[in-house]
């Protein structure tokens, strides 16, 4: 699969071409347009896989897109104005937050991995990761700046988008105190060490939503 | 050879002074390049600024073209061959002289392979060269894997990095970590939609920012949440910092505190507002400026803000009854919903009040009507608009949030 990521970093879309024959997965409701030699499958991958990346925030079904009798093309979109970059998977491996999954290649298996951290990192108690050799595609809310860790850094858990998967992370108070943390506005932070590339988006969801919401009108029951 | 690290330079060095581009080129007059010259060169290029959204119109007030940045540079290398104790580690020339100003050239072409650079037009043309290709390494870098970019790192940083290169980029993959070479003090990156500000603090430097706008910064750079209080308040001071905290909080629809960021050894810390918008660098000179609510992203420096009520006339204007004043010396950064354009009143100018950021606070407001009378204002469907007098710049937002809320909030389910 080779993949053109068009219109960064605030209305981008990645055009997908496939050989033929070859195969890859996106997340349902990604796909904006295809060559009609591509074939649309929709599988859950099973009923205990599915049900996992409906806790990971995911959908319960993703689509699979096949080319057939010749090159296929498929164009990947995100629902929010955002950024979009490939992660190459094989030697590295990534883990990316739950929302921010849009398609990948056939040899990239894409697991849900549940822990208590990552109910706190922002990537939610479900992050995903990332598994076998290919690529996958990431969307963000915002544009996408690579960030190098070189020893220890300092992320704000709204802002993450995927990180290699070698690195060490906690999660931690954003200051010194509790109370100073939560009146800082950044609540609770990654503290990322190792040697290796963390992407982050320039928005996070929850603050936009957050600054708009407070303007609306209350909600009618 | 000496070498001046980012610490020395960054601390010497007032905003004031090379913050502007008209104040980088005035002491190149004045000084005439022959006094404390390294220490000097440093300090201009070390903090001159690069900004995306700049299209830089030759007005007084206005930071100049990248071109015009790019020459004042390129003289100044030229008007003096010893420039290279200063910056960095130098690779030997040809003719002697050290010059990192081949640096990135060189390292690219690989090892042994060296490019000697003769006299001034050669350093321009390896400069342009320079440019080019970190323009094309960028494009790679932006359709390339990560595992590239780790590949050609520390050519990048070297290339990127470099003093005399900061005028030719626009959208850099500068990415902060220690290095030799002389950081800019701030770059702003994804202009208009989703800017990104990035601040590279001095050692001891304290960048005050908006709470909850940090992205990221570095582990050793302290985070402490404080009242926007000035630093020489005592208890009244506080109590009163308090109380327009409260009121800010009420009324200007900010936040109640604000984040410190700073580090005995200097560091870095990225800053991004909530909405999607711009990220504008004002420099504050002694002069007063007047923000619209929520205007407010960061600064450093000698800088005091407090609310002031717009009277009755600022309530009319959806802005809010309060705006934020701003004064002292230092730097500045705002941002916006959409992107920001400067405009420059002479005399009059009219501005749709939703749409206003922040003006200088030389021009005199008065609140009206479109049009005249209540058929204007209802039919017009421009509200109440803020028509200035005076001398001075204002600042206004490409879109208004309170157009978005009004078209979301009949679509909401109820």
């Amino acid at each position: 699969m080779q993949v053109n990521i068009l219109y960064r970093s605030s209305q981008t879309m990645a055009q997908c071409w496939l050989e033929a024959g070859e195969s890859m997965t996106a997340e349902s409701g990604a796909m904006m347009g295809m060559s009609t030699n591509v074939a649309m499958t929709t599988q859950s991958g099973g009923i205990g896989k599915a049900i996992s990346r409906m806790f990971a925030g995911e959908s319960f079904f993703r689509n699979t897109f096949t080319a057939q009798g010749g090159k296929g093309e498929v164009l990947l979109t995100t629902p929010l104005c955002g950024d979009m970059v490939v992660l190459e998977c094989g030697r590295t491996q990534w883990m990316v937050q739950n929302s921010a999954y849009v398609g990948s290649s056939h040899g990239v298996d894409v697991q849900t991995q549940g822990s208590l951290k990552g109910l706190f990192s922002g990537a939610g108690l479900f992050g995903l990761a990332t598994l076998g050799q290919g690529q996958c595609v990431v969307g963000s809310f915002g544009a996408i700046e690579p960030l190098a860790v070189s020893g220890e850094m300092v992320i704000d858990t709204g802002h993450l988008v995927a990180w290699e998967s070698h690195l060490q992370y906690k999660v931690t108070k954003a200051t010194t105190g509790w109370i100073d943390s939560w009146l800082s506005g950044e609540g609770l932070v990654c503290q990322f060490s190792g040697q290796g590339y963390v992407y982050v988006q320039t928005r996070s969801t929850s603050e936009y939503g957050a600054a708009i919401g407070a303007l609306l009108p209350p909600r009618q029951a | 050879m000496p070498r001046d690290g980012v610490a020395e330079f960054v601390s010497e060095c007032t905003p004031q002074l090379c913050s502007s581009v008209r104040a980088f080129a005035d002491p190149i007059q004045k000084t005439g390049l022959h006094e404390d010259l390294s220490t000097w060169q440093c300090k201009c290029i070390g903090r001159f600024v690069v900004e995306d959204g700049d299209r830089g119109r030759a007005e007084p007030r206005q930071f100049c073209r990248r071109e015009q940045v790019n020459e004042l540079v390129e003289d100044a290398f030229d008007a003096s061959p010893g420039l290279g104790s200063w910056r960095g580690p130098g690779v030997p020339l040809a003719d002697g002289r050290s010059g990192n100003l081949a640096d990135a050239h060189v390292e690219r072409r690989g090892q042994g392979e060296r490019c000697p650079l003769r006299n001034a037009s050669d350093h321009r043309a390896a400069n342009e060269k320079k440019a080019y290709e970190c323009a094309e390494e960028q494009r790679e870098l932006e359709e390339g894997a990560p595992r590239a970019l780790a590949r050609r790192e520390a050519v990048r940083f070297r290339c990127l990095r470099h003093p005399a290169l900061l005028p030719f980029r626009n959208t850099s993959a500068l990415t902060p970590c220690s290095s030799e070479f002389i950081l800019p003090h701030h770059i702003i990156k994804h202009q208009p939609v989703f800017a990104l500000l990035e601040v590279q603090l001095a050692p001891n430097e304290v960048v005050v920012a908006e709470a909850g706008a940090m992205v990221a910064r570095a582990s050793h750079v302290a985070m402490a949440v404080k009242l926007n209080a000035p630093a020489h308040a005592g208890f009244f001071g506080k109590l009163r910092a308090f109380v327009i905290a409260l009121v800010r909080k009420l009324f200007a629809g900010e936040t109640f505190f604000v984040n410190h960021f700073s580090s005995p050894q200097g560091g870095w810390v990225w800053l991004a507002p909530a909405l999607s918008g711009a990220v504008k660098h004002i420099v504050l000179q002694g002069n007063t400026m007047l923000f619209s609510a929520g205007a407010f992203l960061a600064f450093s420096g000698d800088i005091t803000m407090r609310p002031r009520f717009g009277g009755c006339r600022s309530l009319l204007a959806k802005e809010g009854a309060f705006f934020l004043e701003t004064s002292g010396t230092g730097e500045l950064w705002i941002t916006s919903y959409g992107a920001i354009e400067e405009l420059q009143c002479n005399g009059s100018y009219v501005v749709d009040n939703g749409h206003l950021v922040g003006f200088d606070a030389s021009l005199n407001f008065t609140i009206k009507a479109p049009g005249g009378g209540l058929v204007g204002l209802l039919g017009s469907g421009e509200g109440l608009v803020c028509e200035f007098q005076g001398q001075g710049r204002i600042f206004i937002q490409t879109r208004n949030v309170s157009a978005l809320v009004e078209w979301l909030t009949p679509l909401l389910p109820s």
